[in-house]
């Protein structure tokens, strides 16, 4: 790829200009300057969240749930390396907890105190992972709030799913509001009263659309529904933070980011870390896919998004499956790792992804 | 949303018509009526048009749109070239679903009767006009094109793929270009609409919602919500020319290009403000914020300049200002999820 795509690109692809940056209005910017924590603290919320979704669902549990409990395993490598660095007999610890609750959901024997030790485990990590100064960073927290909110398995994602029929979706987003509401909490003394005010009606509105745990069909409605209250509250929360919240406002500044950040797990896999360099690897993948940079290189550069959209998938598990509307891989929606063909190579193919996200960074000129 | 429509240009068409009608009734123009403006607005949740006459600012009807409210919506709104006929785009709430729900209707503005309707399926989102009145032009939000249909027939003239999550659309006050902005991938695509091709993709501010060109057509204004941007484009080349920044918490949806100066206002949905925008130099000359409505979405303004009106999507309300003095002067009670605001005209009035 590489020289010879741009110059093809250069001449067939018809980008007009860039979009000049918004002026850094914000002081902060969580997902830029620490990416790799927000992506960690992301995998160990959402595995928690998980878990407070199997006790909110109580007697509803069937098999549809079952891709529930399966998302644990795109949960974990998302922070599992650097906890094993940190503390492997904890990194054990949460690895085995894992596995007995997904056993314990198969035979739907003593699943409840399955729940209650992994969340017992899951915890200890989580204040191993993320160190405390950090947890109590505004800026961190109201772009966790973000994430649990926008992410593939948050507030806006789950109601939208229960539409779609996918009821334990819904749940999941019950349980992601719920937590969203907690870190609000955590955070709202630095608000303004009519900041606090604003938060607070978006998130009884958004309750109002999740008025229990659990549904037994469908909700008929618009999709979007909770998703729209939900950027308007990230617009507040960050006036109230000051700090950043959208990772893909500049796409070209994320376009230029990622890569730089992808270094790391390149690093990481020719020394032999393989945990931590598919930790950064999910870390750009996602940003990559979710971030909305995907949906617009593959309509602008789809030879460069392809060949992006490939390597995240192979060392990942991230994506890989398009829809029909051409919107890029969905798939990290559910938060679910697909089989992947692992590389034989992960350095190699950790350069190679490189290589294609240099190429979509070229895509904007720079 | 408006469009071209919204500044109410008056194309060949109506120029014909209004000499034909000038030429029967040049007796009485000395006691000529002046034209009766009605402001339309298009409510998301109650499934309803709320029609209010700009003289009195008075609510005169609501046009119900479906019986399914909360399942069906009418967004986007756009003008005839002679004022005459309101198009709204109406689709399911569920962009995947494929209802016979998603459709454009024509609304005459003389008698608030749907007069038209033709099916648009791909939930489209904002419609606009073509400057001769013969031809619509869709966003389809669902599968991410933008079509053209002919008025007389409801046929689809020609269908593009644009970017995804395809929301504004704009057609140029000389027939030339559509314009068609899609969120999910932050771009406007140029259609060239004799050729009926594609001709370019422009990167714009992150999410663009509404695209409006100028009234001489050589500049178009995307609104960017997420950027909390304006992305002015130079029509010749089809290039940003500039960007004007609102500030990230702006969150800015539709403009309103004033046919008499060289203002354009934007609806500011995030601080609830409407600012005003010069675009000899594209400074922000004022922001209105004191009296305005929640989340204003929608805006329109009179094609006489004096009047602004915002749909007001939180407090279900519309705001109307005064562009002398870039104030709030009345507010008035729409359905619910007021969204899109668009005006009609009855000429020589009632």
């Amino acid at each position: 790829m590489g020289s010879r795509l741009l110059r093809r690109l250069a001449a067939t692809l018809l980008i007009a200009a860039l979009a000049a940056s918004a002026s850094a209005q914000y002081s902060g910017a969580p997902f830029y300057t620490q990416p790799l924590l927000q992506s960690q603290a992301y995998g160990l919320e959402v595995a928690l969240q998980r878990l407070d979704a199997l006790d909110a669902a109580g007697d509803t549990l069937d098999d549809d749930w079952e891709e529930v409990v399966e998302g644990f395993e795109a949960d974990l490598p998302r922070f599992i390396g650097t906890l094993r660095a940190a503390d492997a007999a904890r990194a054990d610890e949460v690895e085995e907890a894992i596995e007995d609750l997904e056993e314990a959901f198969a035979s739907r024997a003593g699943l409840a105190e399955a729940v209650e030790a992994a969340r017992e485990a899951l915890t200890e990590a989580y204040a191993v992972a993320v160190p405390a100064e950090v947890r109590a960073d505004p800026a961190f927290v109201a772009a966790l709030i973000t994430d649990l909110s926008l992410g593939e398995v948050g507030v806006g994602e789950g109601y939208e799913e229960a539409i779609e029929g996918e009821l334990a979706a819904f749940t999941l987003g019950y349980v992601a509001l719920a937590r969203v509401t907690d870190l609000w909490n955590q955070i709202a003394d630095g608000a303004t009263e009519q900041q606090r005010a604003d938060v607070e009606e978006m998130l009884e509105f958004i309750g109002t659309l999740y008025p229990t745990a659990t549904i037994d069909q469908a909700i008929v409605g618009n999709p979007e529904e909770a998703e729209a209250p939900v950027h308007r509250m990230i617009g507040v929360l960050e006036t109230i933070v000051d700090a950043e919240l959208y990772p893909g406002r500049d796409m070209a500044a994320l376009a230029t980011q990622l890569p730089e950040q992808l270094a790391g797990a390149c690093e990481a896999y020719e020394a032999g870390n393989d945990d931590l360099g598919t930790e950064i690897a999910i870390a750009v993948g996602y940003r990559y896919l979710e971030a909305d940079l995907g949906d617009f290189m593959e309509f602008m550069a789809p030879e460069v998004h392809e060949e992006a959209a490939e390597l995240i998938h192979a060392l990942t598990g991230l994506g890989g499956e398009d829809d029909d509307e051409g919107e890029a891989d969905d798939a990290a929606a559910d938060g679910a790792v697909e089989e992947s063909q692992e590389p034989a190579d992960l350095a190699q193919a950790c350069r190679e992804l490189m290589e294609a996200l240099q190429d979509a960074r070229g895509v904007f000129g720079g | 949303m408006s469009e071209r429509g919204k500044t109410i240009r008056r194309g060949p068409a109506f120029l014909v018509g209004a000499l034909v009608t000038g030429a029967l009734t040049l007796g009485s123009m000395a006691t000529a009526q002046a034209d009766d403006y009605r402001l339309y607005v298009a409510n998301e949740f109650s499934a309803d048009i709320t029609v209010i006459d700009t003289a009195t600012d008075e609510v005169i009807g609501t046009i119900s749109i479906s019986g399914r409210p909360g399942e069906v919506r009418p967004r986007g709104m756009a003008v005839s070239p002679d004022g005459t006929i309101i198009y709204v785009s109406i689709s399911d709430f569920n962009p995947q679903l494929e209802t016979p729900e998603d459709k454009i209707i024509g609304i005459d503005v003389r008698t608030n009767e749907v007069v038209s309707e033709f099916r648009a399926g791909g939930n489209p989102e904002r419609v606009a006009v073509s400057p001769d009145g013969a031809h619509i032009w869709a966003a389809l939000e669902a599968i991410a094109q933008g079509a053209g249909y002919d008025v007389s027939t409801g046929e689809q003239l020609a269908n593009f793929r644009v970017g995804v999550e395809a929301e504004g659309v704009a057609v140029s006050p000389d027939g030339a270009w559509v314009y068609v902005t899609a969120e999910a991938t932050h771009t406007v695509t140029v259609i060239d609409a004799q050729a009926l091709s594609v001709v370019k993709h422009i990167l714009v501010g992150n999410r663009p919602r509404v695209v409006e060109f100028s009234n001489d057509g050589s500049r178009a204004y995307v609104t960017a919500e997420i950027g909390g941007t304006i992305s002015v484009i130079d029509t010749s080349t089809h290039t940003v020319i500039e960007t004007i920044n609102l500030g990230l918490d702006s969150r800015p949806v539709e403009v309103a290009v004033d046919p008499t100066s060289s203002r354009i206002y934007v609806a500011g949905g995030g601080t609830s403000a409407v600012y005003v925008i010069d675009t000899t130099d594209n400074s922000i000359v004022a922001t209105i914020r004191e009296q305005m409505g929640r989340r204003p979405w929608g805006i329109a303004i009179t094609p006489d300049g004096k009047r602004v009106y915002t749909a007001n999507g939180l407090s279900d309300s519309v705001s109307v200002i005064d562009t002398e003095c870039l104030c709030v002067i009345d507010s008035i009670s729409a359905g619910r999820g007021a969204h899109s605001a668009e005006i009609g005209v009855i000429p020589g009035g009632l």
